[in-house]
């Protein structure tokens, strides 16, 4: 339904133009539950335009709308235009309904900020430009999207600009992104120089037969395309903005720092997934990268004390999980965990800052504590998240692992076992994380701060939780194999198929995945009961663990090859080229220009009969020098 | 009976040099305004004559911008004229020196 895609994407612009344009007349109050309605609008044309595809036959669900000619040069044309087909159906779902929950949750949560009104046009915006990316229908229109997250992501991390971190924080996303941007950009050089086009479909339908396979054109292209995904999803080497962007208000890294956003580039992997199977060398490299990135984050997360940044490495990691799954060529099992992830993700982001507001803005799990109690209902809400995170309910993970199990081969063997090994960190630090917060002795500090006057939290905060909690729970039944319900994998087949295993290799998988993130979670819940099993667990990787509060030494390694010989040469530039060349010119030429204005200034001596007979002589002289010249 | 050119020409260098005759000699800055204005009518007669002579319109049009000019000096100059006699009461070219150096 055209109509319907149009509302969808346009409804939360408009929502920004009104809430900017209201400014200060309508109340704040008034301004956060516009822009929910805004959010929830888009929300109901996204499931409307579900209904519609559903009586579909799945061999018609791939629709363009085209708005008008966007762009143009010679007989290259950008059209605004919009594909609207399952793969994109469901990412608007997605960020239309987790991004409406988020906004609504919002309204609680922002309750009394006085840039409270600004916070949901930027909410708003972000929406906007996230469905404008996951609708785009040519590759220009999605780079718009992408660049437009990056900034609606910015101002948002930088919400709180009156605090230094945010400033910093939000400045690192937007450059680490500006890099991705760039892949992309190359990536469509390419299109525009060899195919004449970026609509979606001639590309994919037409790259095979001008870029060989394995080419080095292909392998520009997909590499290109892979910059983006890697910078945007914050996948080594370009992840390390996400942790930094926790600085944001907790609401925007559910929303874009967990929910929406940094899954962008498992989209476009699998979006143009034609691409990355012509070029196997990087796609192999997108399922080794994500491998990296699940076990390095997957580390880090273990001795992380922030509640936020626990979170965001897990987030971190489970993109991992992602960029495997679409990197061994299982798109729909890894668009499955990104719809999971969105939910799990979202919840446990949700549930974090119904936390951090009942204790005064504190993040520490180690002033934590004991909360169980006083947060019972979020508590088991949070449960629900992190038994999803170790991946027992939505059969998502083992889903992805099992794919590369079936395919076998180097590569995704080496998946496979990785991602069982990142199953075995996931139980570990998702049941940390629950075990400091709610349980054991309430600490000082938290006896100190509590305050759950009214109820845990205000309502809206309580039950969006409890929304998210709900649609974790429901999302599972999508997939579940076995021959039992294969919803998604057979809604997403046309466009971004899987690798279906066998029921023995599932089976197998799943139990295997469930031993490993459950037994890590008996594991360390007994551990943290129990001080010196703890010390003895923790003894022997003392130098790894070291290693890893300093997240891997990245934002060191990016300070030496970048920041420093940048700042050094900038340095250098200041002392010669600044100090002496310009600054020396421009002194020179000062120095000269007085000189000889002091030389000149004798002859204005103010009196005007002097002056007269300077311009009478003048011109006597130039009168005789013609007249000499003259053939009379 | 025909008037040639050089009659107009000779009138017109015999104003002029009246004029800078005066500019020269003169220290109220009135008739250094005047004598100025005698140039420029000089220039004008000689402008016009040679037009004539020549059967061309476009030392016509210069005599106009002139006179445009000529009128637009005379208005700026007055008007400091008497800015400055109101300030000091003294309208000595020769000591009206407070552009110098």
């Amino acid at each position: 339904m055209e109509a319907l895609a149009w509302i969808c994407l346009f409804t939360p612009l408009v929502g920004v133009a009104a809430l900017t344009l209201a400014g200060s007349r309508i109340s704040r109050q008034a301004a956060a539950w516009a822009g929910t309605l805004f959010a929830f609008v888009a929300f109901a044309a996204a499931i409307g335009e579900l209904i519609a595809m559903l009586g579909e036959n799945a061999s018609a669900r791939a629709h363009t709308y085209t708005l008008y000619t966007w762009a143009g040069s010679g007989t290259f044309r950008v059209p605004f235009s919009v594909l609207v087909d399952p793969l994109s159906v469901t990412e608007m779902l997605i960020v239309a309904g987790v991004g409406a929950v988020i906004v609504m949750y919002s309204i609680g949560y922002m309750l009394g900020d006085v840039k409270e009104r600004r916070f949901f046009v930027y909410l708003d915006l972000f929406l906007f430009s996230m469905l404008l990316l996951v609708m785009a229908g040519n590759f220009v229109l999605l780079l718009a999207g992408w660049g437009l997250v990056g900034l609606s992501s910015y101002l948002l991390i930088g919400f709180w600009h009156e605090r230094p971190e945010p400033v910093a924080a939000a400045k690192k996303a937007f450059v680490m992104n500006a890099i991705g941007d760039v892949g992309i950009a190359i990536a469509i050089f390419f299109m525009v120089r060899d195919l004449g086009t970026t609509d979606f479909s001639t590309v994919f339908s037409t790259a095979s037969q001008h870029w060989a396979k394995g080419s080095a054109d292909a392998d520009w292209v997909a590499a290109g395309l892979l910059l983006g995904a890697l910078a945007k999803s914050a996948q080594i080497p370009l992840h390390t903005w996400l942790p930094d962007a926790m600085e944001g208000p907790t609401p925007v890294s559910a929303l874009i720092h967990a929910a929406t956003m940094v899954t962008a580039g498992v989209y476009l992997v699998a979006r143009a997934h034609v691409l990355f199977e012509n070029a196997p060398d990087i796609q192999t490299l997108v399922a080794l990268l994500g491998l990296l990135t699940l076990l390095m984050a997957g580390v880090v997360a273990l001795v992380q004390t922030d509640i936020k940044r626990i979170i965001a490495y897990s987030t971190m990691s489970q993109i991992g999980y992602m960029f495997t799954a679409v990197g061994v060529g299982a798109y729909s099992a890894g668009m499955f965990l990104l719809l999971a992830h969105a939910f799990f993700k979202a919840l446990l982001f949700l549930g974090a800052g119904i936390v951090i507001h009942a204790l005064d803005g504190e993040q520490d799990v180690r002033r934590m504590g004991g909360l169980g109690s006083a947060l019972p209902k979020t508590k088991w809400m949070m449960w629900i998240g992190t038994i999803a995170l170790i991946g027992f309910w939505p059969f998502s993970k083992d889903d992805v692992l099992a794919a590369a199990l079936q395919k076998g081969g180097a590569t995704a063997d080496l998946v496979w076992a990785g991602g069982l090994v990142g199953a075995f960190f996931t139980g570990i630090y998702a049941t940390r994380l629950m075990r400091l917060t709610f349980y054991g002795e309430r600490s000082q500090f938290a006896s100190e701060h509590l305050h759950t006057g009214h109820g845990e939290a205000p309502w809206v905060m309580f039950w969006t939780v409890a929304l998210l909690a709900v649609g974790t729970l429901l999302a599972g039944f999508l997939e579940i194999g076995y021959g039992i319900s294969n919803v998604f994998f057979d809604w997403l087949a046309r466009v971004a198929p899987t690798i279906e295993p066998t029921d023995a290799r599932d089976l197998a998988t799943t139990a295997l995945a469930w031993l490993a993130g459950g037994g890590a979670a008996l594991l360390t819940w007994r551990a943290y009961g129990d001080p010196a099993l703890l010390a003895r667990l923790k003894r022997p990787w003392g130098t790894m663990a070291g290693v890893a509060e300093h997240k891997f030494y990245w934002d060191e390694l990016y300070d030496r090859i970048a920041y420093l010989p940048a700042s050094a040469v900038a340095i250098a530039i200041y002392r010669f080229f600044e100090r002496w060349v310009i600054w020396g010119t421009i002194s020179l030429v000062t120095y000269i220009v007085s000189m000889v204005a002091r030389g000149t200034a004798d002859a204005q001596t103010g009196i005007v009969r002097q002056y007269a007979t300077v311009l009478v002589a003048g011109a006597a002289v130039l009168g005789v020098y013609f007249l000499s010249k003259a053939t009379l | 009976m025909h008037v040639g050119v050089q009659w107009f020409v000779s009138v017109s260098a015999i104003l002029f040099g009246i004029g800078l005759y005066g500019v020269f000699t003169r220290r109220s800055p009135l008739i250094l305004l005047l004598s100025v204005e005698i140039m420029l009518n000089a220039c004008n007669l000689a402008l016009i004559s040679f037009s004539r002579y020549q059967g061309q319109q476009s030392g016509q049009v210069f005599a106009l911008v002139v006179m445009a000019v000529a009128a637009s000096e005379v208005v700026v100059g007055l008007g400091i004229v008497v800015a400055v006699a109101r300030r000091k009461g003294d309208l000595d070219v020769d000591r009206l020196t407070g552009l110098r150096n």
